[in-house]
């Protein structure tokens, strides 16, 4: 996954969970349960909220102290949970348990989230796994960041966005399998997209199969400008990531010209953040995009738990999009 | 009407449009309607997004496992979402009632009150937000002037060791003014005590920040503000929902009954018992949308500006007394209650008469504040009540209409 977590990971490691009680598979996280019966092998399931923007005090504290009694080498979160309790942290001066890394998964890891974990964990190496976890073994990451195929136990393709309909050196990732004769998908959609890598052989010296610079975000999580061109959550996300005072951020895109962005920011903040919002969101979509800015007292996950940095609010056809 | 008559602009006119209900006629007439304090009409975004839900949405939320089932889930949950943001609260804060007087009974009876117990209110709430209080603990009221309003500074003197909650409206049904809930919150905080805001009427006049004004708990109704009918909201700090016994038990709000105990969900809904009004949730998400693409301070401005018309022509007519004549113009919204001096005709039968012969809808009676009559020694008094629609020619026919029955 990554050449950090090398070490950690071919040992027998401890692993706390930070996501929804749902993600994490078990519904009988949810609510008051004793620390032991959250427990399963090497794997602590720290929240037992649905919405974590409900922490209180008195959580924060019982999953710092959990922290520091079961003294995971990894902690594995989706970002915008792991965000709100490192943030919560810095604020009152409590000190987080220090794992050897922390792995990012669930969700697209938004700027505006890693902005907020890095202070509660000074020098601990963070890694994103998003993406890739659907897709397994398809991909290994290289010292340089780019992510090869595995080319003896899948064949992948990126079948490319059309030119009317985005930038073409992204597309979806599909899969066929090579090494289950038993079960074989051909052309599996995992529903992400990645954005190819220019020019190999990359500097790690691998020169075959196919090489993927980023993991753009989720399909179902596009949004479009004002002339119909798709806008992956890494554009949108490194567009907001410069924003000050921030603390997370939903884009809704309502209609063909309407957005409607809600954020959240640090009490300090005034209009300036939201009108940076407007102007920024404004460059992404075209300068003629009706956007309304609202700045809220919290943003709630979805049913699933996912936050979502962006959507739809209308459907379309995703076939459409790819040539 | 009179001399000094200033140029009344009608920003708000082109809302006219939304509301099918303003069609309708009496007699051949079109009516002329000034009862939204009652209910309001409701503007053609919120019939569709209720009709959007029998038509296309149909399916029970929290509880299913295909496709509709999610959709419903997700749109009532994004109700949830945009009546938080209206607010200013979080989406956890939020629970959805059957009206504001679910809200407060809610809260009552979360509160575990004991017959000892105070409440501090003003001596004119509404039914609403004083028998809910009366049946389980002693209220304590704030007095009123000779013309019906509270001596709201008398609240510090009100309190006592026993007080476990001070709860006012926003602005009261009857006298159509805004109180100095910050006041009330203050003195509330230095006691460390919980505050409810009735905001019925105020929710739809006024930008409302539950953050700002520091409230623990706030109510609302649906059907005042544009919305469906049967649903309502309680606000409420996460804490003090915490803390709130169960109302209901049923479905929706466990999360797991076996032999030996249960489970409740976390707020807000553990406070949801029993299959919600998913329809109406979502209606009143568009009804606060609708507000909102209005612009929550050109709505105040026009209701304050409508008040203020409609309070300077009734003090011009011979015989009619106004309920809390003496606050400040700038403090009303558009409502105004009054008695009238009619031979033979009870304030009830002057509201009958505005719709029989002039097509004037308005309420007539007690607007559920009996204590208020009583001590102002009022039979009933007529409440004109506007809303987004309502335009300042329309109150110069209410106006012209009452002028022509007190000359009776
Ligand atoms: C100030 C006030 N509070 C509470 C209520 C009760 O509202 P509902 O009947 O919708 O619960 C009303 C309704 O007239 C009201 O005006
Ligand atoms: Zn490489």
């Amino acid at each position: 996954m990554h050449p950090a977590l090398d070490s950690v990971f071919e040992r027998r490691h401890r692993e706390a969970v930070l996501t929804s009680p749902l993600c994490a598979g078990k519904l009988c996280h949810v609510g008051r349960v004793p620390m032991e019966e959250r427990v399963v092998g090497d794997l602590l399931f720290l929240n037992q909220a649905f919405d974590p923007t409900t922490w209180d005090a008195r959580e924060i504290r019982r999953m710092v102290d959990e922290l520091d009694r079961f003294q995971p080498e990894v902690i594995e979160a989706d970002p915008a949970y792991l965000s709100i309790l490192a943030r919560a942290c810095v604020l009152e001066g409590l000190r987080l348990r220090q794992p050897e890394c922390i792995v990012l998964t669930y969700e697209f890891p938004s700027r505006v989230h890693l902005r907020q974990i890095a202070p509660a964990f000074p020098g601990v190496p963070v890694v994103s796994s998003y993406g890739s976890t659907e897709t397994g073994h398809v991909f290994t990451r290289c010292d340089a960041g780019v992510f090869h195929e595995n080319t003896a136990t899948c064949h992948v393709e990126i079948q490319p966005l059309r030119a009317a309909s985005g930038d073409v050196r992204i597309g979806r990732i599909l899969v066929t399998t090579l090494d289950n004769p038993w079960f074989t998908l051909v052309r599996f959609d995992v529903g992400d997209l990645a954005r190819l890598h220019d020019g190999l052989p990359c500097s790690c010296g691998r020169h075959d199969g196919l090489a993927v610079a980023a993991i753009e975000g989720r399909i179902r999580d596009l949004t479009f400008d004002l002339e119909g061109r798709a806008v992956t959550v890494r554009r949108l996300d490194d567009a907001l990531g410069a924003a000050e005072h921030l603390l997370g951020y939903q884009v809704d895109q309502c209609g063909a010209r309407e957005y409607l962005a809600r954020y959240t920011a640090e009490p300090h903040a005034d209009e300036a953040t939201g009108e940076a919002v407007g102007d920024i969101l404004r460059s992404v979509y075209g300068p003629g995009a009706r956007i309304t800015v609202r700045r809220e007292a919290a943003l709630s996950p979805e049913q699933s738990g996912k936050f979502r940095l962006a959507r739809t609010t209308f459907d379309w056809d995703p076939q459409e999009l790819f040539s | 009407m009179t001399a000094t008559a200033p140029t009344r602009t009608e920003p708000l006119i082109h809302t006219r449009a939304d509301f099918p209900l303003l069609g309708h006629e009496i007699d051949g007439h079109p009516i002329v309607y000034l009862d939204s304090a009652s209910t309001s009409p409701k503007p053609q975004c919120v019939i569709d997004a209720v009709t959007r839900v029998y038509r296309d949405l149909t399916a029970n939320v929290h509880r299913g496992v295909h496709a509709l089932a999610d959709e419903a889930t997700a749109a009532y949950e994004s109700a949830r979402r945009e009546i938080a943001s209206f607010l200013n609260a979080s989406p956890a804060e939020i629970v959805f009632t059957r009206n504001a007087t679910e809200g407060i009974n809610l809260v009552a009876h979360g509160l575990g009150l004991k017959p000892d117990d105070e409440i501090v209110l003003p001596a004119l709430e509404h039914h609403a937000n004083f028998l809910p209080w009366r049946i389980r603990a002693r209220p304590v009221t704030i007095g009123l002037t000779e013309d019906g309003l509270p001596h709201y500074g008398d609240v510090e003197a009100a309190l006592s060791s026993r007080t476990r909650l001070l709860a006012l409206a926003h602005v009261s049904n009857t006298t159509g003014v805004v109180a100095p809930v910050e006041r009330w919150v203050a003195a509330a905080r230095s006691r460390g005590l919980p505050v409810l805001i009735d905001a019925a009427q105020s929710s739809s006049h006024l930008p409302i920040d539950v953050r700002a004004l520091d409230c623990d708990f706030l109510v609302l109704s649906g059907h005042k503000m544009l919305g469906p009918s049967g649903i309502g909201v309680l606000y409420g700090k996460r804490e003090r929902l915490e803390e709130l016994d169960v109302y209901q038990t049923g479905g929706g709000m466990v999360r797991y009954h076996g032999d030996d105990r249960f489970e409740v969900q976390d707020v807000p809904l553990r406070f949801e018992a029993g299959t919600p009004n998913i329809e109406g949730a979502i209606g009143l998400a568009a009804a606060v949308d609708y507000l909102r693409s209005l612009g929550m301070e050109a709505v105040h401005e026009h209701s304050q500006e409508l008040g203020r018309h409609l309070v300077e022509g009734l003090r011009a007519i011979r015989g009619v007394r106004i309920v809390a004549d003496s606050a400040p113009l700038e403090d009303r919204i558009g409502l105004a209650a009054f008695g009238l001096e009619a031979p033979g005709l009870s304030e009830e039968s002057v509201a009958r008469l505005l719709c029989d012969r002039y097509h004037v809808l308005v309420s007539g009676g007690y607007h559920c504040a009996h204590i208020l009559h009583h001590r102002l020694n009022l039979q009933g008094s007529v409440r004109v009540s506007t809303h987004v629609f309502n335009t300042h020619e329309e109150i110069d026919v209410v106006l012209s209409a009452l002028e022509e029955i007190a000359r009776w």
